[in-house]
């Protein structure tokens, strides 16, 4: 690091810590101009769609799974839902209820991760939870209570807390009894109180007076707050079907990054995750998480991505009630999962992971080998948006000394909870000042 | 490391992380077990879901370690195991009506490059062509 007289400066994060995976951010200034900012990915591309062809349709949730750790769910639902379409299937009823709940518990693990692990120690200038956890044992010791239930969630429903192996295409291998999802209902509470709490602690947090025009996308359900299904939207005109994705979205290779960057044909830059779905349907959350979210004194629009953290809060607060209220309306379906013969189509499903919407694309002939393969991961479509911000916040902060704007630069990128792994298909910080 | 773990089958869970990490901290040796899937599931009561619903199970070839995960939520294991019978296996699933460019998908799964699974996978690569 050059120090803070020399007229130009560059900020270099060679590995962002507390994201998933592995990336850097490299930035120049030259005395109180930025003049380049790249969020740089730089794990290796993996290929999952290339490997996907030739195999059969069945394989399709295990296999893409495999891309992210915590949020496997979001890549089985997403694929799921994308050969159902392609084969003219619905999954409606308890199944359908089964694949939410499996969703609030992915939902309830990624956001308490995030939260309490890799956000909250930016808030408190720590370097980690761990070091928090000296001064402030009893919120870590919540926060980690709160991600387990969401693991006994998966765990129950799918098998296991990682990669979990009960969803197919076309429903579940094995439906569950009532008795057994009653199991988690005192759990459940528990952690939505905790979820409450959060919502009321991240409140009082100090934020940056940062806002930006964003154009925010996610998805849209007449009666539903958004998992599975729904059209996609945004704040700046956007409503298409899902399978209309391709004619408004594109992704474009960039030298410094192995991850797509993924924008909109006509507009450019978008913003995809908990804040995008809380501007966009906040009248769909339940009375409790929304007067939670009026309690913290937010509500729509909130275009501070800072406070991403608060909505993630009454995101979880929402999982919980959600799950609760599933729970409470389950009955055991007859069959598992609906009997369907695969035929050749092409087949489009988008669904709400963790961090944003997740698009997957197949294409598959008639006895259901996948022949073409497109994934579109929420951190991809997040990218230039994070860039975005840092090109309008860095100038903000000139002043500060280098090793602080570093400190928020990566503060301000985390806002997006960027999975780095999903996205290669990345974090390091490097600022140069001149 | 890396040889014990990719001989324990399917992506190993945390009992067994825990358990070689201590073994390495203790200078002992790995507790790993030296039987396939098919021994967890009799353990769990499951019914077999190859003999009772003809459902392709690669656990006859799978190394013990996951408590028998997948055949305990009615569907068949992904491998794979030391000296495992695939020739046999093949034959078995050829029987459920699998033909050759499935059991090609079969074996060329997660462990697709390990020894065995790969050798059998030329197999029916051979006979698919």
């Amino acid at each position: 690091m050059k120090n803070d007289k020399a007229k130009t400066k560059t900020i270099k994060v060679d590995y962002l810590a507390r994201v998933e995976g592995e990336g850097a951010l490299y930035v120049k200034i030259k005395g109180n101009t930025v003049t380049d900012v790249k969020f740089k990915i730089f794990e290796p591309p993996r290929f999952f769609e290339a490997f996907l062809r030739g195999r059969s349709f069945c394989e399709a949730p295990d296999i893409t799974a495999r891309i992210c750790g915590i949020c496997p769910v979001a890549y089985q639902m997403s694929s799921s839902h994308a050969m159902e379409d392609a084969f003219g299937i619905r999954v409606d009823g308890q199944l359908r209820a089964l694949r939410r709940l499996l969703y609030c518990g992915e939902w309830i693990e990624s956001h308490a991760l995030h939260v309490y692990l890799l956000h909250a120690p930016d808030f408190f200038g720590y370097d980690d939870a761990i070091q928090m956890a000296k001064d402030y044992p009893d919120i870590v010791q919540r926060g980690l209570q709160l991600k387990k239930t969401g693991n006994e969630v998966v765990i129950l429903i799918g098998g296991r807390e990682i990669h979990p192996i009960n969803v197919r295409v076309g429903g579940f291998y094995k439906a569950l009894t009532k008795q057994e999802l009653n199991s988690l209902t005192e759990k459940l509470k528990r952690a939505r109180d905790i979820a409450l709490e959060a919502v009321s602690w991240t409140a009082e947090f100090d934020y940056p007076d940062f806002e930006q025009d964003y154009e925010f996308v996610a998805l849209r359900h007449p009666d539903e707050y958004p998992f599975n299904e729904g059209k996609l939207i945004s704040n700046k005109g956007l409503d298409i079907f899902v399978h209309e994705y391709d004619n408004h979205f594109i992704e474009e290779q960039i030298a410094y990054t192995n991850a797509l960057h993924s924008k909109l044909k006509e507009r450019g830059a978008y913003f995809v995750g908990p804040l995008a779905r809380f501007n966009l349907n906040f009248d769909r959350l339940s009375p409790l998480a929304k007067e939670a979210a009026h309690s913290a004194g937010l509500s729509p629009v909130c275009r501070n991505p800072f406070k991403s953290i608060i909505v993630r809060s009454v995101e979880m607060v929402y999982a919980c009630d959600e799950a609760l209220r599933i729970i409470g309306q389950y009955e055991k379906p007859e069959i598992p999962a609906i009997p369907f013969q695969p035929t050749a189509g092409t087949g489009y499903g988008c669904t709400e992971a963790p961090r944003g919407i997740l698009y997957h694309r197949y294409r598959v002939d008639d006895n259901g080998r996948i022949l073409d393969a497109k994934i579109v991961p929420s951190t991809s479509q997040n990218q230039k948006t994070i860039e975005n911000d840092l090109w309008q916040f860095i100038p903000k902060y000139l002043d500060l000394p280098s090793e602080k704007l570093k400190y928020d630069c990566e503060k301000a990128i985390r806002n997006y909870d960027p999975c780095i792994s999903c996205a290669t298909h990345f974090l390091k910080l490097n600022i140069d000042r001149e | 490391m890396s040889m014990l773990i990719m001989s324990a089958g399917r992506p190993i869970n945390k009992h067994q992380l825990l358990d070689v990490i201590s073994a390495f901290l203790h200078g002992r040796k790995p507790n790993t077990t030296s039987y396939s899937v098919c021994i967890e599931c009799k353990r769990r009561g499951n019914v077999c879901v190859m003999v009772a619903h003809g459902i392709p199970c690669m656990g006859p070839v799978t190394h013990a370690g996951c408590n028998a995960l997948c055949p305990t939520y009615n569907r068949g294991c992904y491998g794979p195991k030391e000296t495992p019978n695939t020739a046999s296996l093949s034959n078995w699933f050829k029987r459920l009506g699998v033909n050759e460019v499935d059991l090609v998908r079969y074996f060329r799964s997660y462990y697709g490059n390990s020894e065995h699974f790969y050798k059998e996978s030329k197999v029916h690569m051979k006979k698919r062509d």
